[in-house]
């Protein structure tokens, strides 16, 4: 049972860092960013390509927690810029044009972005050397049960990440004008809020998120393939839709819903059948909750 | 807000389709990418035979999954057709003959592999095709090519069934899963003296053909106590499935999938989770690569197969694995068999054109069918009437230090091998 607990916390904490990008973004420009996930997936390459500045051989140059740490920021600095560039280029010239335009070009994004990659890495998965970042004897031994180190960074990093975001949301100007511009994007701007700059923050705080993500996963999968952040991105996706999209705090949890669902789910029934356990679970909540776990009825403008 | 509601409730069921059609072993996940035709076909005179002496070119259509999920395999695999193309052009083998390739990605998807063979068939200048690769994509390719005579070679297609569909273009050089599987359950059963299995496969055609021979060779040879579990192609995260085989404590977990990377990670999760089983794949993890380098120490040790003696122990092998590893660094599970595969063809083709002129469909294929000869593989090539290989026999290498060393080669012993 502890490992299924581990399982789930790790499985969790990595949809809620990327399902937030997704929620952030539908709560203040009402669009599914699906380039999201191809900044989480490029994200797990750039720790790839950290690792390969750090790697002689077998061993690494430098402290792995030195080498990891240089992962998480050059991951977050690479897609927050890559996203505010994406929103900036493929987003803002469309902001006012039908609904649907937006939301080809991000499907556009994420393909093309997913395809470059895949050429330039010849479509082979890259690894990520987790056996000598993170050695597993750093492992945690509960009873019978080995809690990898890769394990622990993820749970601890996610837990820090959320504070960060909930101080930042909660306290900070911005966190605030953020919040306003949701609400209601019109009277934000009248109130004197520049709303390109929330815009371009959203997307920035939302890829720092995924690139974290994307690290994290990259160790814990041992590997990065240029495909990653689609098939992730779908269950992210859906996590937020889960806790109710546009809200932050139902996206992680709908993150943890989903993680519990699917490992339990794989673990006593079929670990063939988890995809189907996971969405029956969505499409019964949504039945009976269409606006998610913690999603608010949105108000109808008149 | 209601058309955004409606659009969510839209896109959940898209998502929903997908994923279930994903689970379903169908790779819908591949990309869309494009595929590049390299030659353009020499203005409509080959369909008429030339003239004795006059130069000849003729295509050889090479199938396979060049974009998607299965990508790495079926570029290293076109890569190798191409040099075999090169290499018999430039060997003067050809006679008046020029050889070009015609590329058909299929991402090992049957439905595009389809369109892929309905191109093939209706471009006059293919006389032969290489590939496809996998089995689902053969088995759709094979009724469009049997009415036009268009002989097909795989170099890894292993399905069982694909030999017994009564198609006479059909040859194969890889074992069928009906030799593999009794094979690899022969090696576990009496050289590794194994007590009980897991077996982890991935729902493909292959995986799960594999899979299910092995399972039922294993009982023949009298292990019952056999447990199974299926993963998706593209699931990364095997932690669930993990701690089941670690409950189950096996003597060995064998691996049905074709995809090294995930057995690398599978290897690298359990060491992790701090447990240890002895683990066996078949030919598709044989990736030096993917399983022993991306494998970071934790697949030493694994076993897998290989079809015939390791490409390295073969003196004929030599030049063509200097000259591809020279060029693009590493080989992978099927590079040195679609070399051989199109070199195969290109024999036939020759043999057919005998005589002068455009060879025809049908001479290429009786002449493909009536192959004996020895290449680069290290035992001789031969088809049965059916078109499987006569020969093929299966290696078990192991994963030692940063490479592979043979362990056996298998030669099928009662109760292992087919009745006859």
């Amino acid at each position: 049972m502890t490992q299924q607990v581990v399982n789930v916390l790790t499985l969790g904490s990595v949809y809620a860092l990327f399902a937030l990008g997704y929620s952030m973004v539908y709560g203040i420009l009402t669009m599914l960013n699906f380039a999201h996930g191809e900044v989480f997936m490029i994200g797990g390459f750039v720790a790839y390509i950290v690792q390969q500045q750090f790697l002689d051989g077998d061993q690494l140059t430098a402290n792995p927690v030195v080498v990891i740490l240089c992962m998480l920021v050059a991951a977050m600095a690479v897609c927050g810029v890559l996203a505010v560039a994406i929103e900036f280029f493929a987003y803002r010239p469309l902001r006012n044009a039908a609904r649907l335009a937006p939301l080809i070009s991000a499907l556009a994004m994420s393909i093309l972005l997913r395809n470059i990659v895949g050429v330039l890495t010849g479509f082979r998965a890259k690894p990520i050397r987790t056996d000598l970042l993170l050695p597993s004897s750093w492992a945690i031994h509960i009873g019978d049960v080995t809690i990898g180190a890769d394990r622990v960074l993820i749970i601890v990093v996610t837990a820090v990440a959320l504070i960060g975001l909930e101080i930042f949301m909660g306290r900070s100007r911005m966190g605030k004008a953020m919040r306003a511009t949701a609400q209601d994007r019109e009277a934000a701007s009248f109130m004197g809020i520049s709303v390109n700059r929330v815009i371009s923050t959203t997307f920035l705080v939302g890829a720092m998120l995924a690139g974290i993500a994307g690290v994290l996963t990259g160790l814990y999968y041992t590997q990065v393939d240029f495909a990653m952040g689609f098939a992730l991105g779908m269950k992210a996706f859906t996590a937020a839709v889960l806790g109710g999209i546009g809200n932050l705090r139902g996206a992680v949890l709908g993150a943890f819903v989903l993680a519990t669902a699917e490992v339990l789910g794989s673990y006593y029934i079929s670990f063939m059948y988890r995809d189907v356990i996971a969405f029956t679970l969505l499409i019964v909540l949504l039945l009976f909750k269409p606006s998610g776990l913690l999603g608010s009825q949105a108000p109808v403008k008149v | 807000m209601k058309i955004s509601r409606t659009l969510i409730a839209l896109l959940t069921l898209l998502l929903v389709v997908g994923l279930v059609l994903a689970a379903c072993g169908g790779g819908t996940t591949t990309t869309t990418g494009v595929a590049t035709d390299t030659t353009v076909a020499p203005s409509g005179d080959t369909t008429t035979s030339a003239p004795a002496g006059e130069k000849v070119t003729v295509k050889i259509g090479a199938a396979g999954p060049y974009t998607g999920d299965l990508a790495q395999i079926g570029t290293d695999s076109l890569q190798a057709i191409k040099m075999a193309v090169e290499d018999y052009n430039a060997s003067g083998k050809a006679g008046n003959i020029t050889f070009a390739v015609e590329v058909g990605d299929d991402g090992a998807d049957p439905a595009k592999a389809a369109t892929v063979a309905q191109r093939f068939v209706s471009d006059p200048a293919v006389v032969g095709v290489v590939g496809t690769m996998t089995s689902g994509a053969v088995e759709s390719q094979l009724p469009i090519l049997d009415p036009e005579d268009l002989a097909m070679i795989t170099m890894s297609a292993s399905r069982t069934t694909l030999s017994q569909g009564g198609f006479h273009v059909f040859h194969r050089i890889a074992p069928a899963d009906a030799k593999q599987g009794p094979s690899i359950a022969q090696f576990m059963v009496n050289d590794l003296k194994i007590k009980n299995a897991y077996i982890i496969d991935d729902k493909s055609s292959y995986g799960q053909g594999l899979a299910d021979e092995t399972e039922a060779a294993m009982k023949l040879g009298g292990i019952t106590d056999i447990e199974r579990a299926s993963i998706a192609p593209t699931d990364k995260d095997f932690s669930s499935v993990l701690s089941k085989v670690k409950e189950k404590n096996p003597s060995i977990l064998f691996l049905s999938i074709p995809s090294a990377s995930q057995a690398a990670a599978i290897a690298k999760q359990m060491k992790s989770m701090g447990f240890q089983v002895q683990m066996m794949g078949a030919d598709g993890i044989k990736d030096t690569t993917q399983l022993i380098k991306n494998g970071g120490g934790a697949t030493e040790g694994v076993y897998c197969t290989n079809f015939g003696p390791l490409p390295e122990t073969v003196p004929a092998a030599k030049p063509f694995l200097d000259k591809y590893i020279a060029k693009y660094g590493v080989t992978s599970a099927f590079t040195v068999n679609s070399y051989e595969a199109a070199n195969v063809m290109m024999d036939a083709v020759v043999a057919a054109a005998a005589g002068g002129g455009h060879p025809t469909r049908k001479a290429v294929n009786d002449a493909l069918s009536a192959t004996n000869s020895t290449g680069i593989l290290g035992f001789p090539i031969a088809f049965t009437p059916e078109g499987d290989s006569t020969a093929a026999p299966i290696w078990v290498v192991q994963v030692k230090g940063d490479t592979f060393v043979p362990v056996t080669g298998i030669d099928l012993v009662a109760p292992f091998a087919p009745a006859k």
